[in-house]
C-alpha cells in the first residue's frame, strides 16, 4: 500500500526537463550518484548497493521526514520503513515512469504523511525532545521557524521549481512550502495564516494550477 | 473531472494537504490504474520533489543502518533459502487461518445463489466469487465477484462500523506472489477494481480485509487484525 502514491506511468516526458534543470545546480559529487543503478543493484538483492543509497541519502532524508513528522524517533522509524520498502520493492521501480530519487522521496514523503496523519491523532506531547514544560511551549515548537521557509524559497538548487515558486504571490507559495516541506494540512496552514480555510482551500489550487503551467 | 481538477487533486495528493477520506478516495483511483490520476501525481512528485534538495540533513543516529540491514536481512534470507522462517508467521501466511473454508463456501454458494436470483438483470455471469465473511462468526460482509479476468467488483452485503482511527483494506494472496493489496474498502460502497499487474483469478485464491491506519498499511503488508476473509469460488 505505502508505494500507492509513488507509481510511476507516462509521467517521464514532461518531468525529466524539470530534473536536469534541477541536476544541473547540484554538485558534481550529488550528480555523480546514479540512484537508477543503486536501485537495480538493491532488486538484484546487493546490500551494498542499499548501504551506497544509504550514506549518500539517509541524512537528507532524515531531515525531511523530521521536518514533516517533528519528531526524530518518528522520523527514524519512517526512513528505516522507507528502506525497507526500498529494498522489498526496487524491482518493481520503472525507469520509464520516472527518476529513482523521486521514487524514493515519494516513497519517504507517503510514509512520513502517514505517520503525521497517525501522530495528530494521537498527540505526543513533546515533538524534538522538549522538556516538556506545558503545552504552550509544545505549541511554539510546533510552529516552523519562518527563517527556515525563507531559505528554502531561494534556495537555488531548486532551479525550475524556484523559479516558478518566486512567481507566486507570497501567501500562496507559504501555501505550498508549508504542506509540502513542514506537513502542514489546510486547517494546520489556515490557523498558522489566520485566514479562513476556504481561502487555504483556493490559495492551494491556483498555486497548484500557476505551479503546473509555469513549469510546463 | 476536468484536467484542471485532476492536477489540483493530484497535486494536493503529493502536497499531502488532503483529509484522510480524500485521500483515501485518491488512492483508490490509483490502485484502480486510473492512468490520468497516476501519471498525474507521477508529475507532480517530478515537479516538486527538488524541494527536498533544500531541506538541512539531519544527523543520522548510528544505530538507525544496524536496523535496517537487520530488516532487509531476514527478508532477502527469506528470499533466497525459501525456507519456512522460524518467526511466527503473519495471519496471512498461516495455512490454519485459511481452513475450515468448506463450511464457509457452502454459505457462500447460498448467499451467490439468492443474490444471483434477487438480480433480475444479470447479463455477464461472473466466472468466480468471493463472499467475505467475519473470520469468528462466519456472517458475510463483502462480495468480491469478477467482472472479468482483469478486474473484480466489491459489494457490500452488510453494514458495518469501522474504528474511527482505521481504515479497512482489501487483500489477495494470488498463487506463487506476495500478498497485494487492492486498495481501501469504503464501508457500504460499491467498487470495481482493475487487477493490474496480478495473474488472472484462480480457484481458492484468497482475499482478505484487514483494519489499517489511516491511508492503508505503513508496509505493503497486511498489519492490523482481519475483518473479513475469503475464497475464490467458482460461480454456477
Amino acid at each position: 500500500m505505502p508505494l500507492v502514491g509513488t507509481r510511476f506511468r507516462n509521467g517521464r516526458s514532461l518531468s525529466s526537463a524539470v530534473i536536469r534543470q534541477a541536476e544541473g545546480f547540484m554538485t558534481d559529487s550529488r550528480s555523480a550518484f546514479d540512484y537508477e543503478a543503486a536501485i537495480a543493484a538493491c532488486s538484484a538483492r546487493e546490500s551494498q548497493a542499499m548501504r551506497a543509497l544509504y550514506d549518500r541519502e539517509a541524512g537528507r532524508m532524515l531531515g525531511v521526514a523530521l521536518r514533516i513528522v517533528r519528531d526524530p524517533g518518528i522520523a527514524e522509524d519512517v526512513v528505516h520503513e522507507t528502506f525497507v520498502n526500498i529494498w522489498r520493492y526496487a524491482a518493481t521501480f520503472d525507469e520509464a515512469r520516472g527518476s529513482a530519487r523521486t521514487w524514493i522521496y515519494s516513497i519517504l514523503r507517503n510514509e512520513a504523511i502517514g505517520a503525521a496523519r497517525r501522530q495528530s491523532r494521537h498527540p505526543t506531547p513533546a515533538p524534538h525532545g522538549s522538556s516538556g514544560n506545558g503545552s504552550d511551549e509544545d505549541e511554539i515548537e510546533r510552529i516552523p521557524d519562518p527563517a527556515a521557509t525563507r531559505r528554502l524559497e531561494t534556495s537555488p538548487e531548486m532551479g525550475r521549481l524556484h523559479t516558478c515558486l518566486e512567481a507566486l504571490e507570497s501567501e500562496r507559495r507559504d501555501c505550498v512550502l508549508l504542506s509540502y516541506v513542514e506537513g502542514y494540512s489546510h486547517g494546520e496552514i489556515a490557523e498558522r495564516l489566520g485566514v479562513p480555510l476556504g481561502t487555504v482551500k483556493s490559495w492551494i489550487k491556483r498555486a497548484l494550477l500557476a505551479l503546473r503551467d509555469c513549469m510546463s | 473531472m476536468n484536467a484542471d481538477d485532476i492536477d489540483v487533486m493530484a497535486g494536493e495528493y503529493v502536497l499531502g494537504t488532503l483529509d484522510d477520506a480524500e485521500r483515501r478516495r485518491v488512492r483508490a483511483r490509483l490502485d484502480a490504474g486510473d492512468e490520468a490520476f497516476v501519471a498525474a501525481v507521477a508529475r507532480w512528485q517530478e515537479r516538486l520533489v527538488p524541494l527536498t534538495e533544500a531541506v538541512e540533513p539531519a544527523p543520522v543516529p548510528a544505530a538507525l543502518w544496524a536496523r535496517i540491514e537487520t530488516s532487509i536481512g531476514s527478508e532477502a534470507g527469506r528470499a533466497a533459502r525459501s525456507v519456512p522462517v522460524p518467526a511466527p508467521l503473519p495471519w496471512w501466511q498461516r495455512l490454519g487461518f485459511w481452513r475450515g473454508f468448506s463450511a464457509l463456501a457452502t454459505a457462500a454458494s447460498i448467499v451467490l445463489a439468492v443474490m444471483l436470483a434477487t438480480r433480475p438483470d444479470v447479463r455477464v455471469v461472473p466466472r468466480y466469487v468471493v463472499v467475505l465473511a467475519t473470520p469468528d462468526t462466519s456472517t458475510p460482509g463483502l462480495l468480491v465477484e469478477a467482472v472479468d479476468e482483469r478486474s473484480i467488483k466489491l459489494i457490500p452485503l452488510a453494514t458495518f462500523t469501522v474504528p474511527e482511527d482505521r481504515v479497512l483494506e482489501l487483500w489477495t494472496h494470488p498463487e506463487g506472489q506476495p500478498v497485494v493489496s487492492l486498495g481501501l474498502v469504503t464501508p457500504g460502497r460499491m467498487v470495481t477494481i482493475t487487477l493490474d499487474d496480478l495473474p488472472p483469478l484462480a480457484p481458492g485464491q484468497p482475499f482478505a480485509v484487514s483494519l489499517e491506519p489511516p491511508g492503508g498499511s505503513p508496509t505493503g503488508q497486511p498489519t492490523g487484525p482481519v475483518r473479513f476473509k475469503g475464497q475464490t469460488i467458482r460461480a454456477l
